[in-house]
């Protein structure tokens, strides 16, 4: 129980205990921006909702749930390449997930690289198996090699990707942005 | 599996807050110290061009003095720094040299050199000490005196040195260190002056690797040629100039380096002694001194000379340069635990509210806080996990804030004291200042994280550094 009473021990436990405050408690965090975010994108309000998101990147500049709704932002404003940036990022950060990929091949698809998201979609096939979303981006891709490009966003992208994958958007990506509605 | 990504997750982000807290906390005081550092430096040199270290001589203030030599296994050096210590520039001065049972040939060195004879003399043991097995002198140097004992280390033969000790003040001198002519009238100056009781003085321990040594004084001072001792260099600079100089101006002084420096005989006769419990015992004496001081309501005042006062070796290897740091390292753990009651104590003014907290979280946990935040950024890549977007910038910035406080270090000695009259030498310490912070303070993190591991593992062994000449030998 000495222990206990030495000041060095008492000081370490605060200092531990106030880190663990900080992370918890005060740290800023990106979830309310985020479902702010999510609601605006539901009501087609792209450009706020990736203002929103810019916002929660500052504080937390490597969540995946942010970048890929920010990628699915700019698809919708048709800001491809951004897009394409976003998605990578996001991929880097959950790369066992399979949103950020998925969202990547519409990028591509949208940037006109077919051989890209092409080897994007093996990609998808190989880690995830012939899903539903790999179906639809599949067919996507396929139907894109016919169409102009400026048909390509109205026509081929998804609703959404709450509603392409059906379930909410971003709960899809994997650590901590997982939580990211829950948090504060 | 998602529940233990996001536990470490969270745990990156608590550890990321942590050291970038430490960091600031870290320059942000090495910066502050700097400031008051130059501030000491100036004065400093404008009161010694008023009146200069020979004021005490001409004031008749020069108190009686003895210089205690602790010496184990010091063959190689041992008779310079004895002839150093005797022609100081003092006007009464003893040399007491204690031979801590060497097992090399310390003592026949000493007796060949100064002609020395068996001789009897009466002690009454004050401090406990491993038993005497001889005294040396000779008639025509009275003021010399070697005494053999047990092996038992430097604290005690320190003590014992104690015991023999006759004059109000002692200053310890390693036995591998040159004092500089008037440095004793430098360390007393402070002692004799001061209208406190000022019961220890030290002064600034400078790297005599490539000086030219002659008749036990640094002759002209050289920059030595290997890059270990030339960063070595760079390192006693910042912490002598900047730490130490610093800390004292805040009435915050918790280490004094027992290379050199002066204690008042009484003071340490009633605070126990030097104490074999750490491997650091001089920062144990000052740390212990100051408790003293305020448990028997003393006012104790620990001086610091701005000026430099002895000249030692040090390691020219890797393997020597890490025994050091993790003596160093382990002792300074020890003695911060031992004195714990003194953190963010007001009782014990700057020290404990200021100097002790740096010393135990920035000196003391620092090695283990900085390495971990090095290795923790490829951890971060291979698990996944995201680091503060402020980490691996403030990382970096760190380390480049680090070079700037060494340069700033080296020019402080260039526009204050010059001791490196060559202006190659003198660039080349920038150029060593600048590349310091990348590469060699990780390693020394890593030898001083090794201290921090002994000190976990309850370690308390002396590891002796031995040097080159002796190595090979």
């Amino acid at each position: 129980m000495r222990i206990l009473a030495n000041r060095i021990v008492i000081s370490l436990v605060l200092i531990l205990g106030a880190a663990a405050y900080w992370e918890f408690e005060l740290r800023p965090v990106s979830g309310p921006l985020y479902m702010a975010a999510v609601s605006d994108y539901h009501e087609h309000r792209y450009h706020q909702s990736l203002a929103e998101l810019r916002e929660g990147l500052k504080f937390e500049p490597n969540d995946p749930s942010i970048l890929a709704l920010m990628g699915w932002d700019a698809l919708k404003t048709h800001e491809a390449a951004s897009a394409a940036a976003y998605f990578r990022r996001a991929r880097r950060f959950a790369p066992v997930n399979s949103d950020p990929l998925l969202g990547e091949i519409y990028a591509e698809i949208a940037l006109q690289k077919y051989q890209k998201a092409k080897r994007l979609l093996s990609e998808l096939r190989r880690q995830f198996g012939e899903t539903a979303e790999f179906e639809s981006a599949r067919s996507v891709l396929l139907a894109n090699k016919k169409v102009t490009p400026a048909q390509q966003s109205n026509q081929t992208l998804p609703a959404g990707p709450g509603a392409r994958l059906n379930r909410p958007p971003n709960k899809v990506v994997l650590t901590v942005a997982q939580q990211a509605p829950a948090r504060r | 599996m998602a529940f233990l990504q996001e536990a470490l997750q969270h745990g990156m982000n608590m550890f990321n807050a942590l050291t970038i807290a430490y960091f600031f906390a870290g320059n942000g005081v090495y910066t502050f110290l700097m400031g008051l550092s130059l501030a000491s430096a100036i004065a400093y040199n404008r009161r010694l061009a008023y009146r200069g270290p020979g004021e005490l001589r001409e004031l008749g203030a020069a108190l009686p003095l003895t210089v205690i030599i602790p010496a184990y296994n010091e063959e190689e050096s041992i008779v310079e720094t004895v002839h150093s210590a005797l022609r100081a520039d003092y006007p009464d001065l003893r040399v007491l040299v204690v031979d801590d049972g060497s097992s090399d040939a310390t003592l026949p060195r000493l007796v060949q050199e100064f002609k020395l004879s068996r001789t009897d003399l009466i002690c009454r043991s004050l401090l406990p000490a491993a038993p005497v097995l001889a005294f040396y002198a000779h008639p025509d140097t009275p003021e010399l005196l070697v005494i053999e004992k047990q092996h038992a280390g430097k604290a005690d033969a320190l003590n014992a040195g104690i015991n023999f000790c006759r004059t109000p003040y002692f200053c310890t001198l390693d036995a591998d260190s040159l004092i500089e002519p008037d440095a004793l009238l430098r360390l007393m100056r402070p002692i004799a002056l001061s209208p406190g009781n000022t019961v220890a003085s030290g002064g600034i321990i400078r790297i005599r690797n490539g000086c030219d040594v002659a008749g036990g004084q640094v002759r002209q001072v050289h920059r030595p040629r290997s890059w270990i001792e030339n960063l070595q260099v760079v390192e006693y600079l910042r912490s002598f100039l900047f730490g130490r100089a610093g800390w004292n101006l805040m009435s915050g002084t918790l280490i004094v380096s027992g290379a050199m420096a002066v204690f008042h005989r009484e003071t340490i006769l009633s605070a126990g002694g030097f104490s074999s419990a750490t491997v650091a015992e001089d920062m144990e004496m000052i740390v212990r001194l100051h408790r003293w001081s305020r448990s028997k309501g003393v006012r104790a005042r620990m001086a610091f000379t701005m000026d430099t006062v002895c000249w030692t070796q040090c390691p020219q290897t890797l393997p020597m340069l890490a025994r050091q740091r993790r003596r160093w390292h382990l002792g300074l753990c020890q003695t911060l635990w031992l004195n714990s009651e003194m953190l963010f104590n007001p009782k014990y003014g700057a020290v404990g509210m200021f100097s002790f907290p740096f010393h135990l979280y920035v000196e003391g946990l620092g090695a283990a806080v900085e390495l971990a935040g090095y290795a923790i950024v490829p951890v971060a890549f291979a698990l996944h996990l995201a680091l503060s977007a402020f980490y691996i910038p403030l990382v970096i910035l760190s380390l480049v804030y680090a070079s700037f406080l060494s340069v700033g270090a080296v020019l402080l000695e260039e526009i204050t004291y010059r001791r490196y009259p060559a202006k190659r030498d003198l660039a080349a310490l920038l150029g060593w200042a600048m590349v310091e912070n990348f590469g060699f303070r990780q390693l020394i993190l890593y030898y001083r994280f090794q201290g921090f591991l002994c000190f976990l593992s309850g370690f308390n062994e002396w590891e002796k550094v031995v040097h080159a000449a002796k190595a090979e030998a």
